[in-house]
């Protein structure tokens, strides 16, 4: 192990075919943790990681989405779908063009930074 | 176009994207699978973390600009009924609740629900989600 010391806050997963991750303590590999910044508390921390890179991966790894792209978001209420919402906005920096899907009135005004998107959703599809 | 909810038909999904366009799918049906063989526009994805991707996904998360939306937590020896509920379809109902000292996180009986400040946008009014 060289990229972590005893005492590290780190956040991270273990691999898919191995069990015991609903517990205290953990054995995972060195590659699949970083260390955990100060700034993202525990539970985020906890929440990020299968999220994130499922939603990194479509849109980077495999959408290979760059600026001035479109991207429609189906299922944008869930983790991943809002996940990918935050990263194309991040990558795209075009937000009104990332196309969301539709939410339901009570869905929109819970999330505030899709309440606006989808009304140009509903004009653009 | 980015299908994170796995419901929509091959049919729907190539009707969302343009010329170029690449239909990405979380869930690998059977039907959709063998589509996905014969079209170089339908891709699959699924969560296999490594330190590069998710180094950066954690810069963007302290950064503020992957805020995580936490629906509810449970500790650990409630994890395993949470989990068997929700992959058995019985998901809890929720409302919205407000009034609260503390804006994002409340004690509703046994169970702690929380949710999570989205950074960086205004709130109009606190939501609280508890128990119906």
């Amino acid at each position: 192990m060289t990229r972590f010391r005893a005492g590290d806050d780190v956040l991270g997963t273990t691999p898919l075919n191995t069990s015991g991750a609903f517990a205290e303590k953990l054995i995972t590999k060195e590659k699949l943790a970083v260390k955990k910044p100060a700034s993202l508390s525990y539970e985020d921390a906890a929440s990020l990681p299968i999220v994130g890179v499922t939603a990194w991966l479509a849109l980077v790894s495999k959408g290979h989405l760059r600026a001035g792209q479109r991207v429609f978001v189906n299922g944008a209420y869930g983790g991943v779908g809002q996940a990918a919402v935050y990263i194309a906005k991040a990558l795209v920096r075009r937000w009104p063009d990332a196309l969301v899907r539709a939410l339901s009135p009570t869905q929109r005004r819970s999330v505030p930074i899709l309440s606006w998107t989808t009304r140009r959703t509903y004009r653009l599809i | 176009m980015f299908d994170c909810s796995g419901s929509l038909t091959p049919g729907q999904g190539d009707a969302l994207v343009k010329r170029g366009g690449v239909v990405i799918d979380i869930n690998p049906a059977f039907f959709k699978f063998m589509r996905s063989l014969v079209s170089r526009l339908r891709k699959f994805v699924f969560a296999s973390p490594g330190a590069e991707n998710l180094q950066k996904i954690v810069d963007l998360a302290a950064s503020g600009k992957l805020p995580i939306s936490i629906g509810r937590t449970a500790t650990l020896d409630q994890a395993i009924a949470l989990i068997s509920d929700l992959e058995a379809g019985r998901r809890t109902k929720v409302r919205p609740l407000s009034s609260c000292n503390e804006p994002w996180r409340v004690n509703c009986g046994e169970r702690t629900w929380t949710r999570t400040q989205r950074r960086g946008f205004d709130i109009e009014e606190p939501v609280h989600l508890c128990r119906a």
